[in-house]
């Protein structure tokens, strides 16, 4: 399925994270002193993969699945 | 440990930090002495809002009097003490609070202060976060800062010696502590809603509830009040909450504000939070949406007419109590500083230090 | 409605409690945050149920996934889905929560493509292509080998294991292990699985830079360096307790990091709370099943005496394991001044010295007042100082306003 992040079009596999998705895409939030992260525990702890997804700010990627046509924004 | 000092500061929060600063400027030596860090007790629970309120012509004096030193510090601090300027804005759901907002602004006009009653059409150009109202007091001088590092910074610029030790009781000649005597001339209890446990004074906790979101830049510009804030603040008794929002240097949204008298109760009260939180977002919608990050109580020191304790206690010249500050701890700290400073040095302060005396609670 | 039991995390222990009590004819509720049941442990690739997960579901339980908990209280807590918020009214509450990685600052761990090593098998199971890809993994403890073997196994190129215990102190553990056949074959197919060369034993990842689109780490034992390049980083140094549901509801904790303090049939200081597994002291899964039914039983009213003794053996086995990876003063000391300790809020190991305890660290630092709220930062914060956060508060996870806006009225 294709997902759209920061408006590029990423090819994933059915069943997914969002976070996957970003790292394949090799997107990366900004932290508050803008150095570039990306997901690191992988289960909900850290929110280093928070983006916004379909609009809504601060998801923690790592547990939202992706669905066909999604718009995760980096910030 | 039996040491000298000309005084030993109880209490290293923002205004036992702020005395010590201004005594050891005096050239007195001073001990300051707290069972915990400095800047980590009611000092870091409140909002850190630096702000006129006249819920009295007394409380009138010492928020701006105090507002103008702040003016002073502010370009001396460092990043992390946070100061910004965002200013007040003073809600008006109606007329009547329109009339309200008429007669708050005639009154801070004549004391020098600043201040702008816009129409709902301009609160909505100012403040597009902000529901229709029917209108606003902008009262632009007031300020934001982080009162933690402001409290430690004071406290280390001082040279103010640093005891990390409860106080147990107050002399005529020091303070007893958990780890021995300090031994002053002057003893300034600035022990917030604990100087009742040092000295016989109607000083009671008064609990709040706040809450923080994460960071959204630009979501709001100014610290928002609904005037109601001003009924909850003076009355004395039973649960309330008022709206009261503030955008902090981060980009958060701190949310206030609750009272209630639970003695020490440290619990975080869904249903408190749930009012306080609900009522924010009643005035701001789109706060609804902004994830709160966390909830936290505190604990202000309030006596019953609103005006802090400053000065000496009847009968024991030497024992300077500089307490009891409930909302406005923050804000007035440093001219609690500058009436301390009087008291002990005989300094000049810039307003009257007679409604504030403890003497005022003598039968 | 009331449930007999709520039990708050799906996890193997979780599962477990929620089966007994169910079978046994309570009502029973298991909530979990993720999308699927299993825990950390049970993750199936991409959207499936582990096997192991749906051998022990049992049909009787309610399950509520991708639900978060976020406030409690007496008889009652608060849960997140989606935009929905949950008022839930329990008899009693069994907390599973279990545990996240430790993670251990050391400079470049905060770089993209640097997890855990648990954290890279998550983000893998949920469709991040390994394959043809080189991993280095480092950290300590048997999730390392487990991790190492399933990324391999994945088509993944795992060049480097590195495990900082010395193997002298893996000796008494792997006797024990030994003692116990089911175990020992588990842990002897892992090893035969693992690419050969790979492992290395009293080694460290010291650091890792990016360097023309690559991740370099520097491996590094007795002070001797190896650089290595890679893809992914996976950098776990075991498990902490996910306590903060336990403390906020006011259970009694012991050490630091804290984990909940239980008696022996798995209650808490608080009254008609239990907690198992994981919070209550890393132990791996067979903990948490055999605490799980300990508890169950207690719950039911019925006798525990036979299951106590098949947990106090599981716990004496994870105890053995928690002394063998007992993290050496080396990657205690890795973090230089620059090193990010707080990654919510970009603060720094140099600006947190001179602090003598959370609080102040926090409340002049701004350490611990990000999103995660000092999970991170304090667990590190636990190894490296032995201070650090030990208090839940609401809400427990970040959650919208909303949350908190009233449906009713009515005060609680």
């Amino acid at each position: 399925m294709i997902v759209h992040i920061d408006g590029m079009p990423v090819e994933v596999a059915e069943g997914s994270t969002v976070a996957a998705a970003l790292m394949i895409a090799g997107a990366a939030r900004k932290s508050v002193g803008g150095e570039p992260r990306a997901a690191a525990c992988g289960m909900g702890v850290c929110f280093e993969c928070a983006a916004r997804v379909d609009g809504l700010w601060t998801m923690r990627t790592c547990l939202v699945r992706c669905h066909e046509g999604m718009r995760v924004e980096t910030r | 440990m039996v040491t000298q000092y000309d005084a030993v500061v109880v209490g290293a929060g923002i205004v036992g930090c702020a005395c010590a600063a201004r005594l050891a400027l005096e050239g007195l030596t001073v001990c300051v002495v707290d069972p915990a860090s400095p800047g980590s007790g009611a000092t870091a629970e409140g909002m850190g809002h630096l702000v006129v309120m006249d819920d009295s012509p007394a409380q009138l004096d010492l928020t701006t009097a105090s507002l103008r030193l702040w003016r002073d510090l502010i370009p001396n601090l460092p990043s992390a003490a946070e100061a910004t300027s965002p200013g007040t804005l003073w809600v008006a759901e109606d007329q009547t609070g329109m009339a309200a907002v008429e007669a708050k602004r005639t009154l801070y006009r004549e004391a020098g202060i600043d201040a702008h009653a816009w129409d709902g059409k301009r609160v909505c150009d100012e403040e597009p976060q902000l529901r229709h109202v029917a209108g606003a007091l902008h009262v632009p001088g007031d300020c934001v800062v982080y009162p933690p590092v402001v409290a430690a910074k004071l406290l280390a610029d001082s040279g103010a010696a640093f005891v990390q030790a409860s106080a147990t009781a107050i002399h005529d000649d020091g303070c007893e502590t958990a780890k021995g005597s300090i031994k002053a001339r002057w003893v300034v209890n600035c022990a917030g809603a604990h100087a009742a446990d040092l000295a016989s004074l109607p000083i009671q906790p008064r609990k709040g509830h706040l809450a923080i979101t994460e960071r959204r830049p630009g979501f709001l510009k100014h610290q928002i009040v609904e005037l109601g804030y001003l009924a909850s603040a003076h009355s004395s008794d039973d649960a309330s909450v008022a709206f009261n929002v503030q955008p902090r240097s981060t980009g958060q949204v701190l949310i206030g504000s609750s009272r209630e008298f639970v003695g020490w109760n440290p619990e975080v009260r869904r249903a408190m939070l749930t009012k306080m939180i609900s009522r924010a977002i009643a005035f701001v919608p789109g706060l609804a949406s902004l994830h709160i990050i966390r909830s936290w109580v505190g604990f202000r020191a309030a006596t019953g007419d609103h005006l802090p304790v400053i000065g000496p206690l009847p009968g024991q010249p030497n024992h300077i109590v500089a307490a009891g500050h409930e909302g406005l701890g923050i804000t007035t700290s440093l001219i609690t500083a500058e009436l301390v400073a009087h008291h002990v040095c005989g300094t000049v302060a810039s307003i009257s230090p007679t409604p504030c005396l403890p003497a005022r609670f003598a039968a | 409605m009331t449930w007999d039991v709520v039990v708050v995390g799906a996890g193997p222990g979780g599962l477990a409690v929620a089966r007994a009590c169910s079978k046994g004819g309570l009502s029973t509720l298991l909530i979990d945050e993720a999308d699927r049941p299993g825990g950390q442990i049970w993750r199936a690739k991409r959207s499936e149920t582990h096997p192991h997960a749906l051998r022990i579901l049992e049909p009787g339980v309610e399950v509520w996934t991708s639900t978060t908990v976020f406030d409690a209280g007496p008889g009652w807590l608060c849960a997140l889905k989606g935009d929905e918020t949950l008022e839930v009214p329990w008899r009693r509450l069994v907390l599973a929560t279990g545990a996240r990685e430790l993670f251990l600052p050391f400079p470049g761990w905060t770089l993209p493509g640097v997890m855990g090593a648990g954290g890279l098998q998550a983000m893998a199971k949920g469709g991040l292509p390994v394959a043809g890809k080189r991993v280095v993994l480092g950290g300590t403890g048997p999730l390392l080998l487990a991790v190492a073997t399933w990324l391999s196994a994945e088509g993944a190129d795992v060049v480097r294991v590195c495990e900082q215990a010395a193997p002298r102190r893996l000796l008494p553990w792997l006797a024990a292990i030994g003692a116990r056949p089911s175990k020992a074959k588990q842990g002897l197919s892992l090893a035969l699985d693992l690419p050969p060369a790979a492992l290395r034993f009293g080694t460290h990842i010291a650091s890792v830079e990016r360097l023309k689109g690559s991740l370099v780490a520097t491996l590094c034992r007795n002070g001797r360096n190896e650089r290595i390049a890679a893809d992914y980083v996976g950098v776990g140094y075991g498990l902490v307790p996910n306590t903060e549901l336990a403390t906020l509801m006011g259970c009694s904790t012991t050490g630091g990091p804290p984990r909940v303090l239980v008696d022996e049939r798995q209650n808490t200081s608080v009254q008609d709370v239990y907690a198992i597994g994981e919070v209550v002291g890393i132990g791996g899964h067979e903990c948490a099943e055999a605490e799980g039914e300990v508890a169950a039983a207690a719950i039911l009213g019925q006798p525990t005496e036979t299951l106590q003794r098949r947990r106090d053996r599981e716990r004496r086995l994870a105890d053995a394991m928690n002394r063998a990876f007992a993290l050496s003063p080396e990657v205690r000391q890795l973090p230089t001044d620059d090193t990010t300790l707080c990654r919510c809020e970009d603060v720094h190991w140099g600006r947190v010295a001179g602090f003598e305890s959370w609080k102040a660290t926090k409340l002049q630092t701004r350490c611990g007042m990000g999103p995660c709220q000092g999970r991170i930062c304090g667990a590190a914060l636990w190894a490296l100082r032995g201070y650090g956060p030990d208090k839940g508060r609401p809400p427990l996870v970040p959650v919208p306003a909303h949350a908190f806006r009233a449906a009713t009225e009515d005060d609680r």
